[in-house]
């Protein structure tokens, strides 16, 4: 799977949302499953899925699908 | 009931998300406004009054407002379905319904009032219903729903006396003066939401009603640009601070920091003590019901590392005892059911209006459902529950509810899980997801915690009764 893929798949376990119900412009409090706790389980997966621990400035910036990605960019993960 | 009387006027009271202080005076003067909108001959003082509350400065004024007037006042989450309004206001017949957002699709004729921006700063309405039930007992301040937003309506019974002892009791137990500022992280029609606002507002302090959860950096940005001091919240919130490092986050305002709302994981507790003994914080510990109007001890985590699996010792208006089946109080170690007596033991339940004539049903004293030991130094433990609920996120969940909703619909299940995590088992025909959806729509929270296993079958005793301890077995591979 490519990174791009990986970071889909994150988004899609760790909110728990059917993937029909994914799409690139998703932000933080705008589907009832990212609120703070889809985003505590989100960040959980994205840290597995790309072995990374994430730090406390980037886990309270990460507001959407967009901006997650220039964040991961920090821990050499491109997508 | 006056939560303004012991504040100097000038002292600030409520801050706005955008900074804006309002003082006792101002709090006053708009608490007066919306409570006194609608004419005496509309609205008497002795109405209930519903109130769809958010951390705003508006609820909290209408709050404030309406009890000054000599009203009572129930409070529901901002983010109440339509149905579920729909039930309660039916049941309950409240004279006004205060509220954020537009009240639509329920069929009871109401006469809106939007308020002006002098008043407030986001869309605000007062809706008048078309009814003036003045038949309340007069003991009765405020009504607490134990159900958050599911289930059958159950509300409780909270007097002035209730508010006033544990408001005072809880001031003391923390220390509480002017000089502190708390930020909001929890509903204020939550039992424990609200009894930071009361405990600040008797002590002249002051509260900073942040609308932001506490892992985003507007929150951390509020806390630091107020100054605030101390905040509360339930396990899920320290999971989530461990979760973000709250170790590496500095905050010197900070001064204290309290939980509540079930119990914390022991690692995490540990985790919380160590951090705040190096950040020179206080950690509180604190056990609470809302049928106790919100709570009833404190372990002061700091002076009591060997005790942090304990709720700690009793608040200085109570006490605790355990006993057994046979109301036998048990020797220390012994588990039984917990009972707690105190001032703030609430008058009772309410499931619709004619309950709002009662009087005191509990008189002082308040078995909490929870099964718990007492140790040597008088610290009480919690070791398990006598009724079959959990709590997700703080809020009670009924096991046996869930369940017959679902079974309504269709789908022989049990119910079982612990804090935090409910577990469906269903049969192994049901599709998984078909379950987590419908849970998730009726239980109206994140699904995270909800959790479907199959079965082969659900084990049942000759009188139907589910096996719970069998659930397991039956577990399909």
């Amino acid at each position: 799977m490519s990174n791009d893929d990986i970071y889909r798949q994150a988004f899609i376990e760790g909110l728990s949302i059917e993937e029909n119900e994914f799409n690139e412009e998703l932000e933080y409090n705008t589907i009832v499953e990212w609120d703070s706790i889809g985003h505590m389980s989100l960040m959980s997966a994205l840290e597995d899925a790309f072995n990374i621990s994430l730090d406390t400035d980037d886990i309270v910036d990460f507001s959407s699908f967009q901006k997650g990605k220039e964040i991961l960019q920090k821990y050499q993960v491109a997508i | 009931m006056d939560w303004l009387a012991n504040a100097k006027p000038e002292a600030t009271c409520l801050i706005n998300e955008h900074g804006r202080h309002y003082s006792y005076e101002d709090v006053k003067y708009l608490s007066q406004a919306i409570a006194t909108l609608y004419s005496e001959d509309q609205v008497k003082s002795r109405s209930l009054i519903l109130i769809l509350a958010e951390n705003t400065v508006e609820s909290i004024c209408a709050y404030i407002g309406f009890m000054r007037l000599g009203c009572a006042v129930m409070l529901l989450p901002g983010n109440t379905s339509d149905n579920q309004l729909q039930d309660v206001v039916t049941l309950f017949e409240p004279s006004l319904i205060f509220s954020h957002t537009e009240i639509s699709s329920i069929s009871i004729p109401l006469n809106k009032i939007r308020l002006t921006e002098r008043i407030a700063n986001r869309a605000t309405y007062l809706f008048k219903t078309p009814w003036s039930n003045l038949d309340l007992h007069p003991d009765l301040a405020l009504l607490l729903s134990t159900s958050g937003s599911t289930g059958e309506p159950n509300f409780v019974r909270i007097s002035y006396q209730n508010l006033i002892a544990n408001t005072q009791a809880i001031c003391d137990g923390l220390n509480i003066s002017d000089a502190d500022r708390a930020i909001t992280t929890l509903p204020p029609s939550y039992t424990y939401g609200l009894s930071i606002i009361n405990t600040h507002l008797y002590s002249g302090a002051s509260i900073v009603l942040n609308p932001h959860a506490m892992m985003r950096n507007d929150f951390w940005k509020l806390i630091r640009t107020q100054r605030v001091n101390n905040f509360g919240g339930v396990p899920f919130n320290y999971e989530m601070l461990k979760k973000i490092k709250f170790s590496s986050i500095d905050v010197p305002s900070l001064k204290y920091i309290t939980q509540a709302g079930g119990k914390l994981d022991t690692n995490t507790a540990q985790y919380f003590a160590k951090t705040c003994k190096v950040k020179e914080l206080k950690f509180f510990i604190m056990y609470g019901q809302t049928e106790a109007t919100a709570r009833m001890s404190i372990l002061s985590a700091n002076d009591h590392e060997n005790k942090l699996k304990s709720i700690g010792k009793p608040i200085n208006s109570g006490s605790f005892r355990i006993i057994d089946e046979d109301g036998h109080v048990k020797a220390a170690y012994e588990e039984g059911e917990l009972i707690f007596q105190g001032a703030n033991v609430s008058l009772g339940y309410a499931k619709n209006k004619n309950d709002l004539m009662l009087g005191d049903r509990n008189q002082g004293i308040l078995k909490t459902g929870d099964i718990a030991y007492c140790d040597n130094d008088g610290y009480y433990y919690i070791v398990g529950r006598k009724k079959r609920f959990i709590k997700l996120y703080g809020h009670r969940v009924n096991l046996e509810f869930v369940e017959q909703q679902l079974s309504q619909s269709g789908f022989d299940c049990a119910c079982a899980g612990q804090d935090d995590e409910l577990i469906i088992y269903v049969h192994a025909d049901v599709e998984k997801h078909t379950i987590f959806n419908q849970t998730k729509q009726l239980l109206n929270i994140n699904p995270r915690c909800i959790n479907v296993i199959h079965v082969n079958a659900i084990p049942r005793n000759a009188a139907g009764k589910v096996l719970y301890p069998k659930l397991q077995e039956f577990v399909s591979a």
